[in-house]
């Protein structure tokens, strides 16, 4: 990570403390499984949560900041950047890899600021938050992209006993 | 105890997924003191998770009014690295009544509550609520309640928690 996410870190982001934040992402999921038994169920309405999060994200913050990625490859410092504003951290590994039509971005981390010390019994990726605002604010791009689709999901997750975060994105280009 | 040493996360993120939840419970026609309750509770059960901690920082519970202030200070300064603008009490043998105001709350920083019927800073009330619970005896009470009674994002001037304590 850069100088401009340190210092983005250490004196513009206002900050609250992590694990009453990390609670609240607790308290959502458990109130989702009241409501589903079906895990599937549960991350389809979380997903909806952490989509309409990255819309207000974005609304609020990043626009103002008028500097979007302006190629594909530029999602992964543009990421790694935001993830450091946002959490204070940025990820250990991040991954582009081209197939045709397919673009794959792998973002990945192990001492994940979403989920460090937490304990939920219901097994859904805990830490979908940052798949969620990645997967609403890209979609508003697809024109930039040439893309027909894009999506984000968190497919390894420390709190399903996987040894690291891992998000990956899938843009399906036309 | 020291803000500076506290595990932190930007606020933009948690407020705006406390926003977005809002109008997710909304959206699935929960209605306005629904929603509040939603957030109380959320805010007990973070208590019950964060209190160990919490009070390892404060060393002594409180016996007295005056120590009952400081320790909201502390919650306060513990999840936000904020103290509140005006604190003030009264005390009869019935009850004790701790009014607090914040003017610049982050809690609800840029926050807009798609109900005036919805303070957004209720979470931290259900955490006061059930920190000053387990604290209670030692100040002669039993139960405590708490709630955010005017909140900025909710059209309020300054972001305002009742809190009362009782036999």
């Amino acid at each position: 990570m850069g100088i401009k996410g340190v210092l983005a870190w250490r004196f513009v982001a206002k900050k609250i403390n992590a694990d009453f934040v990390r609670h609240f992402l607790r308290c959502i999921i458990e109130y989702l499984g009241q409501k589903y038994s079906d895990p599937n169920d549960i991350y389809r309405e979380l997903k909806k949560i952490y989509k309409y999060t990255g819309e207000l994200i974005y609304i609020r913050y990043l626009q103002a900041t008028k500097r979007p990625a302006e190629s594909l490859r530029d999602l992964v410092p543009t990421y790694n950047l935001g993830f450091k504003f946002f959490t204070g951290k940025p990820f250990d590994k991040i991954e582009y890899k081209e197939e045709g039509k397919d673009v794959y971005i792998t973002y990945r981390i192990r001492d994940c600021p979403f989920c460090r010390g937490m304990e939920v019994p219901i097994k859904v990726p805990f830490c979908l938050f940052f798949a969620g605002v990645l997967e609403w604010i890209e979609e508003q791009r697809l024109e930039d992209w040439n893309a027909e689709s894009i999506t984000c999901d968190e497919v390894k997750c420390k709190m399903l006993g996987d040894d690291v975060c891992e998000y990956r994105a899938h843009i399906k280009l036309k | 105890m020291s803000w500076r040493k506290v595990d932190k996360i930007n606020v933009y993120g948690y407020t705006a997924a406390l926003q977005a939840f809002v109008t997710y419970l909304m959206g699935s026609g929960l209605a306005a003191e629904e929603v509040v309750s939603t957030l109380k509770e959320f805010g007990r059960k973070i208590a019950d998770a964060l209190y160990d901690e919490f009070m390892s920082h404060v060393k002594v519970a409180p016996h007295t009014v005056t120590d009952l202030e400081r320790m909201l200070n502390d919650f306060l300064n513990f999840i936000v690295g904020q103290i509140f603008d005006d604190i003030s009490s009264e005390r009869s043998d019935q009850r004790i009544v701790v009014r607090c105001r914040l003017r610049e709350c982050k809690l609800c920083l840029d926050l807009e509550s798609p109900s005036p019927d919805i303070p957004m800073c209720t979470m931290f009330a259900g955490a006061v609520e059930r920190i000053c619970e387990k604290i209670a005896k030692n100040l002669g009470m039993s139960r405590a309640k708490c709630d955010e009674v005017k909140c900025r994002a909710a059209g309020g001037d300054a972001c305002e928690f009742v809190l009362e304590l009782t036999p």
